[in-house]
């Protein structure tokens, strides 16, 4: 699912992202990836789906290697995840419905299999009656569970969340952290960047901290300790 | 083919979502090809003229009219030994009398006091050549045979019209080169915009895993649809333009014929067209580079 070993980030302007970092993450597990502002979380994430290559070290994501891979070959693995972000990034002029059948549709998934799969996904999500409503007559809450129902579509093999609870109270964060429990119940690999101690320590999953590029400390079960 | 569906129903959103800039866009292509199509049009008929003027370009020669009209003939076969001659024909002085008479028509008797006795016209040949290019060496060799008391040619005339068309030629070449920069300048803003207006959704459906052909499709789908829209529209604007300058052209300059619209409009459609497409599709790659890199 994810090797990393002994992997290092320099940015352009010489910024040492990720330091010697190595971390494997296996077929169906849940893992936090926690870690302050400016730890290397998210450079970590743009290294998993190949917006940035390793400066050293190895990668692997569902078999692709990112140092090595193509360019041409980005949008495949690309197929294999599926990213949230805290800022949801919906399409604002589309429904709830389109916004998600527009994931298949890019990747040329024929139109019967949308009207299958779509449906099936926003219930799981507990959307069904918000499917022709805009993204801007949702709640947060929602609206991120709009951005899962996309992520989780083309069946990813992994689901990937950069600060997913980001912009939601303590609630609707809950609500949010339990049904990515449950997407990981029904067989899919999740990891979650967050820098939220409550729920990190409220759920007691595996644990990956980060510092200052570097893997600090990784323990199942464990608790967010800064 | 759904996936063809698609990239058609996106272009033509995208067209249609900016109006007003894809409105400007044809109205700009449009006006470079008819001014770069009308400047081609007039140095493709220049260059006909000269062509043609060369091909039926003459030499007239006259014969000393001390020497008999049998003597004048016998001059035929020197005048043939020099190369670049084409054709050869002898103009006997009483028959050149004779039709000069069937000229005048009513006017003739201006000529009633001429006959074969006292004919005041000259024995002549004209001559035609095989590379006008070579005038002035061919009338040298003319000049040079005893006997030749007079030589007229028009190599003035041709190598004034080979100037003006090759100014026409720089001219068009220039225009051509100059209006396909400023079309592709603007489909490729026009794309642009579309673009920037659609960052997000591109930036998403990187990030799910669309092919850059995916996405580019619909924008290049957009650039040849303007493009094309705009190479239809000059064409007909041509028609009616061209058709205008050669109603003007006839009645002005009559030895200047153009040719007419019917014998071109094929080749002027396809060109336009071709030539909209291009730049149109050329406007569209050049901008969507920077927005794949996500």
């Amino acid at each position: 699912m994810i090797r990393m070993n002994n992997v290092t980030v320099v940015y352009d302007n010489g910024t040492r992202a990720v330091n010697k970092a190595s971390l494997r993450v296996d077929e169906g597990e849940f893992v936090f990836l926690v870690g302050a502002s400016g730890s290397g979380k998210t450079t970590i994430i743009k290294l998993l789906t190949a917006e940035v290559r390793p400066t050293e070290g190895r990668v692997l994501v569902n078999n692709y290697n990112i140092g090595e891979m193509k360019k041409r070959q980005i949008p495949y693995l690309r197929r294999t995840l599926g990213v949230v972000y805290q800022d949801f990034r919906l399409i604002k002029t589309k429904s709830v419905y389109e916004n998600v059948a527009f994931a298949m549709r890019t990747i040329g998934v024929k139109g019967k299999a949308i009207k299958e799969r779509v449906p099936y996904v926003l219930d799981l999500v507990g959307l069904t009656e918000k499917a022709q409503e805009k993204p801007m007559n949702l709640s947060g809450g929602e609206q991120q569970r709009v951005a899962i129902a996309r992520a989780l579509v083309n069946n990813p093999r992994l689901i990937i969340a950069d600060e997913p609870t980001g912009n939601l109270d303590p609630a609707r964060s809950l609500e949010l952290m339990t049904l990515f429990e449950k997407i990981n119940e029904l067989g899919t690999t999740v990891l979650i960047v967050t820098h939220e101690k409550g729920l990190v320590d409220e759920f007691e999953k595996r644990v990956v901290m980060i510092d200052q590029g570097e893997v600090v400390s990784d323990q199942t079960g464990g608790y967010y300790q800064l | 083919m759904r996936r063809f569906g698609y990239y058609w129903k996106e272009g033509f959103r995208n067209i249609f979502k900016h109006g007003f800039m894809s409105l400007a866009a044809v109205l700009i292509m449009i006006a470079c090809l008819l001014l770069t199509g009308t400047v081609t049009l007039i140095a493709y008929n220049i260059d006909l003229s000269i062509v043609e003027l060369q091909q039926s370009n003459e030499i007239v020669v006259w014969i000393d009219e001390d020497l008999t009209t049998r003597e004048a003939r016998s001059l035929g076969s020197q005048f043939n030994r020099i190369d670049n001659i084409a054709t050869t024909e002898f103009v006997d002085r009483d028959e050149a009398l004779e039709d000069y008479r069937q000229e005048l028509g009513e006017d003739a008797d201006i000529l009633e006091d001429y006959d074969s006795s006292n004919n005041p016209l000259r024995n002549s040949f004209v001559f035609t050549m095989k590379d006008p290019a070579l005038a002035d060496e061919t009338l040298e060799q003319i000049e040079a045979v005893d006997g030749v008391a007079d030589v007229r040619a028009d190599e003035a005339v041709i190598s004034r019209l080979i100037q003006v068309q090759r100014v026409f030629n720089i001219v068009a070449f220039a225009m051509v080169v100059g209006l396909a920069v400023i079309s592709i300048f603007i489909i490729s803003n026009t794309v642009k915009l579309a673009m920037f207006a659609r960052r997000e959704e591109i930036s998403i459906q990187k990030m799910v895993g669309a092919t850059n052909w995916f996405i580019r499709w619909p924008f290049v789908i957009e650039g040849m649809v303007l493009g094309l829209l705009a190479g239809g529209l000059a064409f007909l604007a041509e028609w009616a333009l061209y058709t205008e300058l050669f109603r003007v052209v006839s009645g002005v300059i009559p030895y200047f014929q153009l040719l007419p619209f019917d014998s071109l409009r094929w080749v002027v459609l396809g060109v336009y067209c071709g030539a909209g497409v291009l730049f149109g599709i050329g406007g569209s790659v050049t901008s969507i580079r920077k927005f794949m890199n996500v």
